[in-house]
Order: C-alpha cells, then structure tokens, then sequence
C-alpha cells in the first residue's frame, strides 16, 4: 500500500491521540520531527513543552503506554482496510484545511480526498427534519454533483444523508466527515450511504479507527466540514442546533454562510431563518447561487427535454391540494371533497406520473415541484 | 346411615358433576371430609356446623365421615357447603333420602344458615342437563343464570331451613316456588347499550370508520395509529356495536366463561350483545389470558366473540403481550396445569391503539422532537410476529374543528351494522361447510380458490409488493382484507379498486418508518 510506505505507525499512533489539538501536534512534530522519538519522548521532556497543559501531558503519556506491538497490529489493520492516512504537512492534505485555526494533524480517510482545484460546498442540516427540508437537500446535492461541485456533508442521517444522496445519485463526488472512525457507519441506518461514499466518494475523520460516535467529537467535526467547503449551505435547522454550530465555524473561517429560508412557523427552519437576519445568504435558486459564488455551470437547457405533463380534471385537483407537507389521507379527502376510492384513483394516477410521492404510508407530497 | 347428594364442579368452562356421600354413625363424635379437598372445601365443614345449629337444628354428636368422589379430582370452589349440609341432614335423617334424588345442589352457606351466591353455576346446570337431571336446586342469586338453560327446572334457595321445606313439597310435588327458563336467550333479545358509542356520535373520521366497518365485516384485527385524543378508544367502543348480535350458541358459551368467572350479571340483560373488553395496560399474563393455580379466564376470554381492545400497545409488558399470539391463532387458550388442563374459548377481534412515536405526532415534524431512532425504539416495542396479525393498520388524525361542529348527521351503528351483517352471510355463504367463518381466515393454501383476482388488480399487487416491500405475510394480508372490501360490494372478482384501498391499510412495516 502507499500510505503504509509513507507513514510508519508511530504516525499512525499520534494522528490517532484524540486528546491532543491538532495544531499541538503539529507543534510537537515540529520540535520532535520523527513521530518515533515522540513516542519514546521522556516525561521529563515533555515537561518542559509549555503550551501542553496537565491534562493533555496526561493523555499523552498515557498514549504512549500502548507497546510497539499494539502500534503494529493498528497500523496493519489500517492498510489492511484501505484506511488511509494523510498529515498536515503533506501535499495530499487538503489544502482548504491547512489554514483554518487548529487544523486536524492528520486525516484518515477512505476513498479519495476532496479535489482542492474543484469548488465544493458543504450542505449541512437537522437530523430530524420536514420533508421539505429534506427534498430541499436532495435536489441541492443532486444540482451541485451535475455543476462539478464536491459535496462535502456529515453522512448523518436527515439534511447531511439526502444531501450526500442526491449528489451520488447524480453521479457526483461526495465528502462524508465523520465524528468517529471511518471503519464505523453512524448512523447505522445509512449503511448504503456510506458504501456508496467509499466506492464513489470518500468518508474521513480526524480520529483513529474504532474510535465509537461520542457527542464531544461532532461539534469538532464540524469544523471539518465547515473548513473543506467554500461555501456552506444550511437547509434546516432549528434554534442552537449542530448546525448552527457548522455556520458559526465557517465564518470564524472566513467561509460564506447561505441559508435555505423556511415558513416562520417551521420550527425546523427558525434557525436557518435566524441564519438569515444575521445576515447569512439567501438560497432562492441554484442559477443564481451559483452566479453569486462566480461559478459558471455547464447547464443544459433544462425546459427544452422535459415533457410537459397534461393532468385531468381531478388529478389537477387533487395535486393543487399538496405541496411540500406531507399531507393524510383523511386531510386530502376533506379538502378534495373526493370519495376514498376516486382520490386513491387519482394519487396512484399522480404516482405513476411521478410527481406525487407518498413518504410514509398514507402521507403524500408533491415530488416534482422542485426546480432550483 | 348413608345418604349421597349431587352437585358439580367447575373445569375450564365445563363442568364435572360430584357425588357428596355422607355417613353418620355411633362412635367417637368427630367430622372428617376426605377425597382431596382444597382449602376452601375442607373449610366448608365449619361453615355446614354453625349453619346447621344457627338454623335451629339439633343434632346429637356421633362420628360423620363425608366423601366427595370422584376422588381422584381437585375439589375447589364454595359451591360444596350446601350439598354438604343435606347429605349430612340426610345421614341423621332428618330429610328423607328420596328427596335428593335427581336434584343437583350448589350454594355457599353462611353461619347463619342463609345461602350465597357462588360462580360458575351456569356450567353446572348445563352438566347436570346432559346428565339427565331435570332439577337444581342454585341460591336465588344465581336464579337468572340458571334460566338461560332450557327444560330444567329451577328451585330457588335462600336458606337451608327454605331448602328443607322447598325440597319436601317439591317431593309432593306442591311446591310453588319452582321456577322455570323463563327468560332465556330469544326473550332478552337485543339491546345494544347507549348511544353514546354509536358511531352517529362520531364525526368525520372517514377513513378511520370505513375501516372499521371492513374490519368488523371480516373480523380482522385492527391497528389505529395516532395522535392523543384523535377519538381511538371511541371507535373501538363503536366497533362492537356494529358486530351482528351473537347467536344462540355463541351467546350461551360466552355466558358459560363469564358465569365461572363470576361476572355473570355483566351479561344479564345482553346476552346477545358482544362483548368489548378493554383491559389497563399494567395487566399482567394471567390477566390477560387467563390463569393462576386453579385457573380463571382472562381478558380474552372474557372478550369471545367479540372485541379486546388494548390501548396504548407499546405501554404493555412484553410477555403480555407475547402471550396473545398462540390464542389468536387457535381461537382459545389451554392452560395446562398439574390439576389438569384447561380450555377457555378466545375467538377475539383485536382493536390496539398507539402513538405513533413516543410524543405521538409524527410525521408532524413541527411538533414532533422523536429521532428516528426513538422512534424505532417505540414500535419494536411491539414484536413483528404480533403486527403481522393485525390485518389492517389505520392512521387516526385529530378531527379540525370544522367536523366536530358539523350538524350533518352520521350513519348511525346500526345503519352500518345492517351492512357489516349483509357482507357477514356472503362470507358464510362462500365458507359453508369449510370450517371457516370470516374473510380473516381464510388459510393461505386456498387464498387462490377465494380470492380470484382481475389481472389489473394482480398486476398491482405485484408492483406493490415490489415497491413496498411487503413481507409474504403482508401479501397475504391484502388479499384477505380486499376479498372483505370486495364483499362489502358484492362483488364476486377483487379488483384493482379493491387492491387499492387494501394497499391502504397496510401494515406498518420497515418502509413507512424509512423517511429517508
């Protein structure tokens, strides 16, 4: 493997310390500049390193603890795995990342790494979010893949899950930051996802291998995903959400904030709402996001190839009752006035066409509206 | 002297007739009661002395042996003191043997002599039928249970000195307090409770009462979903008051569980009516089923042939609600114990309520705060096994204002229960002979054979199964639920219409929750 003849495992060893900052080992490997004589530093030493506190020193020592053997096994599990490791001062780091306060010392990733030529643009978002919100991302992801922007997100489940989802369902490049171990997949639920995102994409994360999703490190990934991107979108997100948090490290990064606005009664959009008096960018619609980020799409003329659908009397009628809420059943019949059986006729029509689409059963949304 | 006296014990819900001898002889005075007694039986003897001194009769002291046989059988349960105190009258002489003959008795006696109610008298006056008596002797208040059994005659008794009396002109053949079956099953006729559960009380809930009319006219087993307060418990309630009245047999049978239980007046003025049960949800596996050393009937019994509705499901112990799957299958429980075994009928139509999350108003994501994974956690509460009994699956919505202020009428029960017993005699029609009863049962091997299908709504099935990604179980259930929906038409072929709205009231299964 290349990483395995680039890095040696005591690389492998001080990428994987998670107590310490990364700007602090970069320091450490400066003054040390073999990861070896780190991992054999005395006490004594590191004593006199001022910028170490108590804690920290503690941490460290008790890294070092761990024998030369251990160090073998987990660097072999690594290249075994194809868990690829890329340091700071390397030129495979991304180069986004360098620059931001306190940089991860060390990235393992699977997959391959952010193209730091190509724009990208982070899509973050509630885990527990509407339908809107979630359609929103979808198609956001799925637009950005077709301009040639990389899509970087959380692999979460919600915004970050459907964001990454249509990015790769558009045959995009897709960046999933994880909060624990790249050979983890949390949420287990986005199994698929994340194989996909190691096929087609890639997943990384500052921490080790097997390290398990504890929530003090996800405010911290988050200036990872905040730091690869450009530009980051916010689709929904509610009041001090982790969200929230994304937007606040891409500005101290000097990245752009542009927010999805949502109804004021949305409690999934009052923090992007907020995002908004504050300042942050509107998304109204791809053509002119993409204007104002000085990114000249390849578009092809989207109107010409599509078939304009023609809707019956009741198919229409029953359509201009739902939009992007997902509306019951026992609902469309009082606002239709329709008889169960000509209302189901009408939806399974709709379904067919594909511009209705029942999320969960017996709810049903419009699934076409969309066009960014 | 020697004298024998009839009566009966309960098992299950049938019922064993015992012989109580007794022998009152010179000697050491001593009372002995042997042929394996419980506690309450051997008890009994304290309760016959003070009675039969406190009712004024005296009776000189010698040595009374009293045998109840078979012997090989548990004896429990208080209906033993009074045929106890005859046969030892009977042993002193004090009342002729002749007398006993061809009369079962049962009673509770108290120490003054008076006689009290007991359970499961109904059982044992149907035993005492089959075994050719024509004649019980029951305490008054159990009179009314004793009626519903036809050609029997009934006496009456209040105290053992009345008992005495009654039985010696009985003999004579003047007594008039004989009572006959005056008001059996045809007489009560029907009455179907207030209209407060009467689906006309109801308002809007469109879809929610067309499925329960589907459920009730193929009695499958329903699951509503829904927000608090979305109006659950009152459809379920109205559910029962649209189920055809119980026929004779059913009604008889279902008397006999509640008359062991000794809930008998809860049937006493409805006997035609169906049950519905809806126990708490801190009921425990005995409760619920049926049980304990010597075995009652639980809530399912209870509800035979009519409805059990568990409210909050995922708020019911696990075991709880394990123990339903066997009995919903088999129509009934046996309990074995080392007393014996135990049968108690359990031909129940499930109704179960839950929220669909734990705040209960998802997918409102405005309100709703569950992650998905809560709300995973809350429905693998319930075990898939038990989901895939329920035929048909709801979503209740709370009702807009607009509905509860309408003054348009609503088809009242038994508007609906008209239909739902139209749609009950063609199923019966297509079922004569074969065991089955209802749409619910219709046992997979012969789905093709009553369920043809119009290609368009086979083609549809196929896609759905795809799409949905339906389990075999599933499958199987929309067929059976759109062969009642077809019914309910009277239509012979189930069509794709009929497809549609099955596909409906699917179940919850993985691909709903998957929102994403």
């Amino acid at each position: 493997m290349k990483t395995g003849k680039i890095h040696n495992k005591y690389d492998y060893w001080l990428a994987g310390i998670t107590i310490l900052p990364g700007r602090k080992k970069i320091c450490l490997k400066r003054m040390f500049e073999e990861t070896k004589m780190l991992y054999h530093a005395k006490s004594k030493t590191l004593e006199h390193i001022s910028f170490m506190t108590d804690r920290e020193r503690e941490g460290f020592l008790a890294a070092q603890n761990k024998s030369e053997q251990e160090l073998e096994r987990e660097w072999e599990y690594c290249i075994k795995n194809q868990i690829c490791l890329t340091l700071w001062q390397e030129q495979t780091f991304p180069k986004k990342l360098k620059n931001i306060y306190n940089p991860p010392y060390g990235l393992f990733y699977q997959g391959r790494l952010p193209d730091h030529r190509q724009p990208t643009i982070g899509v973050v978002g509630a885990r527990n979010c509407s339908a809107y919100g979630k359609t929103v991302a979808k198609k956001i992801g799925e637009e950005l893949a077709k301009s040639g922007i990389e899509v970087i997100s959380g692999m979460a489940a919600g915004i970050d899950g459907a964001a990454q989802k249509g990015a790769l369902d558009a045959n995009g490049y897709t960046c999933g930051v994880l909060g624990c171990g790249t050979n983890i997949c949390y949420p287990a639920a986005n199994r698929e996802l994340y194989q996909r995102l190691i096929e087609k994409g890639s997943v990384l994360s500052e921490y080790p291998p097997h390290t398990r999703p504890l929530a003090m490190y996800f405010p911290q990934r988050n200036r990872i995903i905040s730091g690869l991107s450009d530009v980051v979108i916010v689709v929904e997100a509610r009041e001090r959400s982790g969200s929230l948090i994304t937007a606040d490290f891409a500005l101290e990064q000097g990245r752009e904030v542009y927010a999805i606005p949502g109804r004021i009664c949305d409690v999934c959009s009052q923090g992007t709402n907020r995002l908004i008096s504050q300042g942050a960018g509107i998304f109204l619609n791809m053509e002119d996001f993409l204007k104002e980020m000085h990114i000249f799409m390849k578009t092809e003329d989207n109107s010409a190839g599509k078939e304009k659908i023609v809707l019956e009397n009741l198919e229409r009628l029953v359509y201009s009752c739902l939009d992007l809420t997902p509306r019951n059943l026992e609902t469309l019949m009082i606002e239709t006035g329709l008889r169960l059986g000509a209302l189901i006729e009408n939806l399974e029509a709709l379904q067919q066409m594909g511009i209705v689409s029942e999320i969960y059963k017996n709810y049903y949304i419009r699934s076409d509206t969309l066009e960014l | 002297m020697y004298s024998i006296v009839s009566t009966a014990i309960v098992c299950g819900i049938q019922s064993i007739l015992i012989q109580v001898e007794a022998d009152v002889c010179d000697g050491m005075p001593a009372f002995e009661m042997v042929g394996v007694l419980s506690s309450e039986v051997k008890e009994a003897k304290e309760r016959v002395r003070a009675a039969i001194r406190n009712s004024d009769i005296r009776l000189a002291p010698k040595k009374i042996t009293v045998n109840l046989y078979p012997a090989d059988l548990k004896k429990s349960g208080t209906v033993f003191d009074l045929p106890i105190a005859l046969a030892i009258l009977s042993a002193y002489g004090r009342i002729p043997q002749t007398y006993l003959e061809g009369i079962l008795f049962a009673g509770e006696i108290s120490l003054n002599g008076e006689i009290r109610p007991t359970s499961g008298i109904l059982p044992m006056v149907l035993a005492a039928r089959e075994a050719g008596k024509r004649t019980v002797c029951v305490p008054r208040e159990n009179v009314r249970e004793a009626q519903i059994v036809k050609e029997i005659t009934i006496l009456p008794a209040d105290s053992l000195l009345q008992v005495m009396e009654m039985i010696a002109k009985f003999a004579e053949e003047s007594s008039k307090e004989v009572l006959n079956n005056s008001n059996n099953i045809e007489e009560t006729g029907l009455k179907y409770g207030s209209t407060e559960y009467d689906f006309a009380a109801i308002h809007g809930q469109k879809i929610l009462k067309r499925a329960c009319e589907i459920a009730a006219s193929g009695r499958h087993n329903m699951l509503m979903l829904g927000s608090p307060g979305a109006g659950k418990t009152m459809a379920a309630r109205a559910v029962a008051t649209i189920l055809p009245p119980l026929t004779e047999e059913e009604a008889l049978e279902l008397a006999k569980v509640y008359s062991v239980t000794g809930l008998f007046e809860q049937r006493e003025n409805n006997f035609r009516e169906r049950p519905y049960r809806s126990p708490h949800h801190t009921i425990s596996v005995a409760g619920l089923a049926g049980g304990g050393a010597t075995p009652k009937p639980g809530e399912i019994s209870l509800a035979h042939k009519g409805v059990l509705f568990l409210d909050e499901l995922t708020e019911f112990q696990k075991p709880v609600l394990e123990v339903l799957r066997q009995p919903l299958e088999e129509r009934g429980i046996r309990l074995v114990r080392k007393s014996g075994t135990y049968f108690y009928p359990a031909d129940i139509m499930l109704i179960a309520a839950m929220n669909p999350c734990h705040c209960g108003y998802f997918p409102d994501r405005n309100r709703c705060t569950c992650s998905r994974t809560m709300i995973e956690r809350h429905l693998n509460k319930i075990s898939r096994p038990l989901l895939d009994r329920m035929d048909l699956c709801v979503e209740v919505q709370r009702p807009a204002l607009l509905d509860l202020t309408t003054k348009e009428p609503e088809e009242s029960s038994a508007q609906i229960r008209g239909r739902v017993e139209q749609t009950q005699r063609i199923q019966q029609q297509r079922f004569a002979g074969s065991g089955i009863l209802y749409n619910s049962q219709i046992p997979v091997s012969v789905i093709d054979k009553w369920c043809p299908m119009q290609p368009d709504g086979e083609k549809l099935l196929k896609e759905s199964f795809d799409r949905l990604e339906l389990t075999a179980r599933g499958y199987y259930r929309i067929i059976r639920v759109a062969r009642t929906i077809a019914d309910m038409e009277g239509a012979e072929q189930i069509c794709k219409s009929h497809i549609q709205e099955s596909l409906l009231y699917r179940g919850i299964d993985r691909k709903m929750w998957d929102w994403e």
